[in-house]
């Protein structure tokens, strides 16, 4: 049932930081984009953001919740947590081997 | 920059405009955001499949059925009718103003007369306008609604001549009860409820004061102008939000969706 990211082209690594920052909580689109700068460093534009909540909505990894005033707020589905956990686990496998590589390399 | 976000499908827009207008409000995007926004502007457009087009705005506006959809472009039509209207009315006061002098002396005029068909079409258009308002104002909108009605009906009979001010007088009241009961039901938007208020008030005090005064030609010649030209703004006002159709209409499914025979094994 998983799904990669992959398939959104430009809007995968967008997408992979939505959904860690959805992981701990339900946010609108002003608080995922704050957040999702402090997590990557990177300023993430309105239109990579709605193009990429729009992608990962129609997917089924998030889905919207009733709207507050003007803002709707967003929340990371099961299929969402699934594909993120594997995008992270395969991310920390990735690192161990890169790391372990260096490692033997210096000795 | 929240203009850019005009620049989406409709359909997308009335899912995601509210948030993103919400978005670009609150954190102005500077150079690379805009061209960002540019670039989901061209994406939205290359993958409209990304939309249900018949889903509701998130944050309130409904998707309307297609017997409403039908009335509001029944109600564009009208606005459309209010827009030629204004040119009627503009061109009503050229052909009047280009009239032949009658009389000699203290007692001369000119004589309008061949600008009334033009003058009443002008007004009966306007009333088609205010019939759109009509139909396009939610019940809600009471203040606004009741403008628009008693516009309907002054607007014609003002049309029978421009002398018969106090139905001009009932008609401009009903046009500031309609700018601002729209506005106030976040009908119209601030600028056409202000074009309207600001043009009605300063055209009427224009010609309250050249009435009462008795400018001295050509002042007040420049007054009518003047006069004549605020009030424009009122036709234009009228069929603005007209124009505008729901992107979302509401599509019941005709029928089942017919069941898939499992494949044999």
């Amino acid at each position: 049932m998983n799904q990669g990211l992959a398939e959104l082209g430009r809007f995968a690594e967008p997408s992979l930081y939505i959904l860690a920052s959805l992981a701990d909580g339900p946010k609108h689109g002003y608080a995922i984009m704050t957040d999702v700068e402090s997590i990557s460093g990177q300023p993430l534009g309105p239109g990579t953001l709605y193009g990429a909540l729009a992608r990962m909505e129609k997917r089924g990894l998030i889905e919207a919740l009733e709207p507050v005033d003007r803002r709707r707020p967003y929340r990371i589905t099961g299929l969402g947590a699934t594909t993120l956990r594997t995008q992270l686990e395969g991310l920390a496998g990735f690192s161990r081997l890169g790391l372990d590589r260096l490692r033997g390399a210096s000795r | 920059m929240s203009r850019l976000v005009d620049l989406y499908p409709k359909a997308w827009r009335a899912r995601y405009g509210e948030e993103l207008e919400d978005l670009v409000a609150a954190r102005p995007p500077g150079v690379g955001g805009s061209i960002d926004l540019l670039r989901g502007v061209l994406d939205a457009h290359r993958h409209p499949e990304l939309v249900d087009a018949t889903a509701a705005s998130p944050t309130g506006a409904e998707p309307v059925s297609r017997q409403r959809y039908e009335d509001l472009r029944v109600a564009r039509r009208l606005g459309i009718g209010a827009w030629i209207g204004a040119v009627a009315w503009i061109f009503a006061w050229v052909v009047a103003a280009q009239g032949p002098m009658v009389g000699t002396g203290d007692d001369a005029y000119r004589d309008g007369m061949a600008a009334m068909p033009l003058y009443f079409a002008a007004l009966i258009l306007l009333a088609a306008g205010l019939v759109g308002q009509m139909i396009r104002l939610p019940a809600r909108a009471r203040v606004a609604r009741f403008g628009a009605f008693i516009g309907i009906f002054a607007a014609p009979i003002w049309g029978l001549g421009p002398w018969l001010l106090l139905f001009a007088a009932v008609l401009f009241v009903g046009l500031l009860l309609l700018a601002l009961g729209a506005w106030w039901s976040n009908e119209w938007s601030g600028l056409a409820a202000l074009a309207v208020v600001g043009s009605t008030v300063i055209g009427t005090v224009l010609v309250a004061v050249a009435l009462l005064v008795g400018f001295r030609e050509p002042l007040g010649q420049a007054v009518l102008v003047a006069f004549v030209t605020l009030l424009t703004l009122n036709w234009l006002a009228v069929g603005a939000n007209l124009q505008r159709l729901p992107s979302v209409v509401d599509i019941a499914p005709a029928v089942d969706d017919p069941v898939t025979e499992p494949a044999p094994a």
